[in-house]
């Protein structure tokens, strides 16, 4: 899965730990996210997406063999 | 979640690390102390109840930001903990007979939440620093 959080934050010029508190999250949780090493909830995504006054699918995008 | 609140985390620590070192100068070692402060039984009960008290308090209370991926980390924890508390007790369980398997029963109390422990903060020590640290 893909996800442009990373591209998302530099628009707002928002740091990671900006968006975890905006979204109830340890900045580790931001950092796992952005670099693929974990899948956030539904819940989670819906809340990052809502942030960045997006929707989900514009965020985060299935890969070709998932 | 049947969490503790963060604050339970140091007292866990304060009430674990003499214990833990209690029980293990009494099952290996064979110094219970017992000359200088309480009678036998009730440092007995001290190492292990303390132990057992400290590491749950350590391993079950709350992260400061208690987030999906902590979670799923101490999910994870428990069941790699589990795995490598049964395996040991099942190999140490082929090579130890008679008396000495008393030794390995007492240990085996505290073993799935000392293994717990470890794994779960080595996850935690992998995840503060892995490569990719940002801002």
């Amino acid at each position: 899965m893909k996800n442009n959080i990373r591209v998302e934050r530099a628009i707002l010029r928002m740091t990671q730990q900006q968006l975890a508190e905006r979204v109830g999250v340890s900045r580790q949780t931001i950092n796992a996210i952005e670099s693929g090493k974990f899948i956030p909830s539904t819940l989670l995504a819906l809340r990052i997406a809502r942030t960045f006054q997006k929707q989900v699918e514009q965020i985060f995008q299935l890969e070709e063999n998932e | 979640m049947l969490l503790l609140p963060n604050g339970f985390k140091r007292i866990g620590w304060v009430i674990f690390i003499p214990t833990f070192l209690l029980g293990c100068s009494i099952c290996f070692f064979e110094e219970n102390f017992s000359r200088w402060l309480f009678p036998e039984a009730v440092m007995n009960n001290i190492a292990i109840i303390g132990t057992i008290v400290g590491a749950l308090m350590i391993g079950f209370s709350r992260e400061k930001i208690e987030d999906e991926m902590i979670q799923r980390i101490r999910l994870n924890a428990l069941l790699v903990s589990m795995w490598i508390n049964y395996l040991l007790l099942i190999v140490v369980s082929l090579l130890v007979y008679n008396f000495n398997y008393l030794i390995v029963m007492t240990c085996s109390m505290a073993t799935p939440l000392v293994i717990f422990l470890i794994v779960y903060y080595v996850n935690l020590y992998r995840l503060n620093h892995t490569a990719s640290h940002e801002e």
